[in-house]
């Protein structure tokens, strides 16, 4: 299968009710939103406003209660669980703020290990690959070394490098800075900044404003809407 | 954009067989740093229990140290598993920790059972261990049975959609441990494991019938011909009640587990 390094995300009219016993929340009403190949764009807003449900959706973690979500020509809405599961491990690399690296596995060995469940890079490669991709977030010299024996900004490049793995053309990172400082913040974004320019389309959730200034596109969500699109 | 494995059913079980294989091997590196520990933890229970037995009645015949034995044993295999598989989901719900793997194309089913092969290969050093150590000090040793392995694996899967369940409904990890030991306890004094079940209150000998533990220990001494009155025509049967009971452990975790949220 080829993959396709540009993807365009569309969101038609996306609502996510949760049901909380006989209570309902509305964490998205009616959102539709369109990001085109390439571009690199913060989604921002309070916390509970719905920023981490509006990006779940596109990764497909989590299901809209109505509406539609498209990635490239792929129905996100409409998949199962295992489908959903193989589409994002080609499509989607995905930072967590609290890192999620293994913490008894090197950083190369974390690296490593998306590959070998996707199987596009051959056995023989993967090594080389993961190498390279530390040699790129500036982390080759570290690469034997254990989660625990990293910085936490050390550590949320680890995490780029294992989210780059399978060469997806969607990088989406839900508050990759949350737990970092803002010289190390500031150096993640360069980071992301350089992904962007090699064709990545990069969708990061923030708190910082002046983090998310540096973005092409900033999405501000309040109450489960989007009231300021950015365009 | 569309995925890349098919659907095919063959297809499907064969890609989850590697990704169960690729699964436990991760799971293995992820344990060399605690593998020693692990190895201590795991023998340490069963290892005091059967002194312990042994010191208090050393008068004991041949057929009871090897019934306390093998009782001592399906206890490790069993519980380990379980114990390892609850905490382990305790765990990685209380931080976070499946979002990670949630990323990845694989099964519910795979992850799981790589927790509990992790624990199970594991617990077959002790066990080995524990069987030296008998036969070492307690004169006591355990005729060989070819049907033993499929018989300890039976075991070991057949709880793992307790533990499974008892990780992701606890609060929280200390929860999960609590709840996890508290089982194996239970199942531990209270089922007949080291005791014979005719010894056991009418009450526990019927809440006995529903821990897969009473069927492995059975079948085992039924192998090694040391069940005391047993009836050699049993073994079939507990071997079906311990397949049920993984079915059901399975179902349990196909239908109640829902990992991903």
């Amino acid at each position: 299968m080829a993959i396709p390094q540009q993807v365009t995300i569309v969101l038609n009219e996306v609502t996510k009710v949760y049901q909380s016993g006989e209570d309902e929340l509305v964490a998205l009403d009616k959102v539709s939103l369109r990001v085109d190949p390439g571009e690199f764009v913060a989604v921002v807003g309070k916390s509970g406003s719905g920023k981490s449900t509006l990006i779940n959706m596109i990764t497909g973690i989590d299901h809209p209660t109505e509406g539609e979500v498209w990635v490239g020509d792929t129905p996100i809405h409409t998949l199962g669980e295992s489908a959903l599961a193989r589409w994002r491990s080609h499509n989607v690399g995905i930072v967590f703020q609290f890192f999620q690296l293994l913490p008894t596995l090197t950083a190369v060995e974390n690296v490593m290990l998306p590959m070998d469940f996707n199987g596009r890079v051959p056995r023989r490669q993967r090594f080389g690959r993961a190498m390279s991709l530390l040699t790129q977030v500036g982390l080759a010299d570290h690469a034997h070394k254990l989660p625990s024996e990293l910085s936490g900004g050390q550590q949320q490049r680890v995490a780029i490098a294992r989210a780059l793995a399978n060469d997806p053309p969607l990088i989406v990172a839900d508050e990759p800075t949350g737990n970092l400082d803002s010289h190390t913040a500031a150096d993640m974004f360069a980071l992301f900044e350089a992904l962007v320019d090699e064709g990545k389309t990069i969708l990061v959730v923030t708190h910082d404003p002046d983090l998310a200034r540096r973005a092409h596109r900033v999405i501000t969500i309040a109450d489960g809407r989007i009231v300021d699109d950015g365009r | 954009m569309s995925p890349e494995r098919s659907h095919i059913p063959g297809s499907r079980f064969r890609s989850s067989l590697r990704d169960f294989f690729l699964l436990t091997w991760w799971q293995l590196l992820n344990a060399r740093a605690t593998a020693l520990l692990g190895l201590l933890l795991f023998s340490v229970f069963p290892l005091g229990l059967l002194m312990f037995l042994f010191f208090l009645g050393r008068d004991m015949s041949e057929r009871t140290r090897q019934y306390i034995l093998i009782g001592n044993l399906v206890y490790a295999f069993a519980m380990n598993g379980m114990l390892a598989v609850g905490q382990e989901v305790g765990w990685h719900k209380e931080n976070a920790g499946f979002d990670f793997y949630a990323t990845l194309p694989i099964s519910k089913h795979a992850l799981l059972l790589s927790f509990l092969t992790r624990a199970v290969l594991a617990t077959f050093i002790p066990g080995i261990l524990i069987m030296l150590l008998a036969r070492l000090f307690f004169q006591v040793s355990l005729p060989f049975s070819p049907l033993l392995l499929p018989l300890l694996v039976l075991t070991a899967y057949s709880m793992v959609g307790a533990g499974a369940l008892i990780g992701l409904y606890a609060p929280d990890t200390r929860a999960a441990v609590y709840a996890t030991q508290f089982m194996a306890l239970l199942v531990a004094y209270f089922s007949p494991l080291m005791v014979p079940k005719e010894h056991l209150p009418a009450p526990l000998q019927w809440t006995s019938m529903i821990l897969p533990t009473t069927y492995a220990a059975e079948a085992w001494r039924l192998l090694s011909r040391v069940e005391i009155g047993g009836d050699p025509s049993r073994l079939m049967l507990d071997f079906v009640v311990l397949v049920e009971f993984v079915f059901i452990s399975f179902a349990l975790i196909e239908y109640k587990f829902d990992w991903r949220k």
